[in-house]
């Protein structure tokens, strides 16, 4: 249906009535100074060559609204050089007859005798054929091009508006989770509160400021992660062990708000799961433009559909969020084993 | 003597060549010549002018066996030879070939003598003569000669019911005035010392074209002329 429609807008951008008036004005004149020769047109040129124009409409029409279409845009190639000869032949006979006959009958007070003889006629036929052709093939070519560029936006747009979207479901997710983590600090009274809703400031910063920016530093990215840590280490985990590697050769850019939603997916599905001696242990290292992110967790298995549905979320996210920024530049990979879980990011930057 | 003959055939084809189409190609294609015997023989203009009219080949023989001389009795051609064709040298072949079935044709006016050869054609039945003077002719300066070239002209040829011919050439007043008033697209060439002499320069079969659309016109004084002659054979006139 789209293709339908494509070619419909395809068709839809030729304007015949343009395009012809411009084919035939150009043809008229480049073929009454051709017949003129050497003197400048006169009463007799003007009526030749207007009669030789009226015998070439209708065979190059044909070539242009029937045969292309029909047979050389449908890559039916034998079948088109066939009827294109056939319509060259043809046509030139025609336009021998309509001069013996018509013409002379019509003008007999003129004397039109040296103009061409039928070897020149076929010749003067097959240019204005392939030329007529060439030109409208080149039209097409560019309309394609119009169009192609304007699809070609049009997706853009729509990579932009998903993104967005994609965006806008992470921020209220983190934001609800950020919530809780102040709320249970405050029930504690706990004096860390303040540097929490700092590192939550910076952690906010970063996603209303920094996350339109299209593409951040690997740098601030690591920051932020940082930061999040920081944050969550609040809320005082028994034996928990978080560490986080990372080394960086150069300052390479990434699209915000794809590593931070898999912090956060391995703190609230392994180290707040109830597991015994929790771990998250995190590497970060960019090389060669590559970027290889892993987080490897433990976890406590827990027999909960919703639990299950909202870890399945988040990471859907993140994948149609790669998908999107890193089409074919991006290798992410889960593994589940004996309680723990590895994922893994790989992007080429 | 000598001097006032050359001068005479000299004013002879310029007054022919002054008011007639000349063309530098001949008017005729081989698939149209339409080659009649009636027309040879000794035959009187109007002006007491006298042609003698014979097979080309009839002269061309003539060259090869010495004082050959047409003669005629009743305005008949009475001496008519039969040509071998294999005695002929390259050259003459190739001459036969060309004008086997065109006239010799030799008008003597006042003691002035002009040889032509006069190729007879049809189109659209009409008979018609290609006239163009023979390029070797007796008493004329050599060094005039060498700066000739002689030209084609168009003869419509009618034969009469009392036996008469009539020839007329196609005027230049024609074709001069097709010229000016633009109606005609034909190859040509101006000359002459101001420059108003037009030449047709176009092919036999454009030339066959341009007599067809000609004889179509609806002008009827297209075959009107200053150069005209209405030709009786000789007995007949005695």
């Amino acid at each position: 249906m789209k293709q339908i429609n494509t070619l419909l807008t395809r068709t839809n951008s030729h304007n015949s009535i343009v395009f012809n008036m411009i084919l035939w004005s150009c043809s008229f004149v480049i073929l009454l100074f051709l017949f003129s020769g050497n003197s400048a047109p006169s009463k007799i040129d003007y009526i030749y060559t207007s009669s030789f124009i009226f015998t070439l409409i209708i065979p190059i029409s044909l070539n242009l609204y029937l045969l292309i279409p029909k047979f050389l845009k449908k890559e039916k190639y034998i079948l088109f050089c066939v009827f294109f000869i056939t319509n060259l032949f043809l046509f030139v006979q025609i336009n021998t007859w309509f001069f013996n006959l018509v013409v002379t009958s019509f003008f007999k007070d003129y004397f039109f005798i040296s103009y061409h003889n039928p070897l020149e006629i076929y010749f003067i036929f097959s240019i204005f054929f392939i030329l007529s052709a060439l030109i409208k093939l080149a039209e097409d070519w560019i309309s394609l091009n119009r169009h192609e560029n304007k699809t070609l936006k049009t997706q853009n747009q729509l990579i932009e508006n998903q993104l967005y979207y994609l965006k806008g479901q992470i921020n209220p997710h983190f934001l609800f989770n950020s919530l809780n983590v102040l709320y249970s600090l405050a029930i504690d009274k706990k004096h860390q509160i303040t540097d929490a809703i700092l590192q939550l400031s910076d952690i906010l910063r970063y996603v209303i400021y920094d996350i339109d920016a299209g593409k951040i530093s690997v740098e601030k990215e690591i920051e932020l992660l940082k930061n999040y840590i920081e944050f969550e280490k609040n809320r005082h985990i028994k034996n928990s062990t978080i560490k986080f590697d990372y080394s960086i050769d150069e300052d390479l850019e990434i699209y915000p708000m794809l590593l931070l939603p898999l912090l956060e997916n391995s703190f609230k599905h392994g180290l707040k799961s109830g597991v015994k001696n929790p771990f998250i242990d995190i590497q970060l290292k960019t090389k060669n433009q590559n970027l290889n992110f892993t987080i490897i967790n433990n976890y406590k298995e827990i027999i909960n559909p919703d639990s299950d549905n909202n870890k399945g979320i988040g990471l859907k996210n993140i994948q149609k969020n790669l998908a999107i920024v890193y089409l074919d530049k991006h290798q992410f990979s889960i593994e589940e084993k004996e309680n723990i879980f590895t994922v893994n990011l790989k992007i080429n930057l | 003597m000598k001097i006032k003959n050359t001068l005479l055939v000299i004013t002879f084809i310029l007054l022919l060549s002054s008011c007639v189409v000349k063309s530098l190609n001949p008017f005729y294609t081989k698939e149209t010549i339409s080659f009649d015997k009636n027309f040879i023989g000794e035959w009187i203009d109007s002006k007491k002018g006298n042609w003698k009219v014979v097979k080309f080949e009839n002269v061309f023989l003539s060259n090869t066996k010495k004082n050959w001389e047409p003669k005629f009795v009743n305005g008949y051609l009475d001496n008519e030879v039969e040509i071998s064709k294999k005695s002929l040298s390259k050259e003459d072949k190739k001459l036969y070939a060309e004008y086997k079935d065109s006239y010799y044709l030799l008008r003597e006016y006042k003691n002035k003598k002009v040889a032509f050869i006069a190729t007879p054609f049809k189109i659209n039945n009409q008979t018609f003569l290609d006239f163009i003077p023979v390029d070797t002719q007796e008493d004329i300066d050599n060094l005039l000669e060498s700066h000739s070239v002689y030209t084609h002209s168009l003869v419509k040829y009618d034969l009469r019911k009392n036996g008469e011919i009539e020839i007329r050439w196609l005027d230049e007043d024609k074709i001069e005035s097709l010229f000016e008033q633009k109606k005609i697209k034909i190859k040509h060439e101006v000359f002459g010392m101001l420059n108003d002499k037009y030449l047709l320069t176009a092919s036999p079969k454009d030339l066959q074209k341009f007599v067809q659309k000609y004889m179509a016109s609806d002008d009827s004084e297209k075959w009107e002329t200053s150069t005209k002659f209405t030709l009786n054979r000789l007995n007949e006139t005695d």
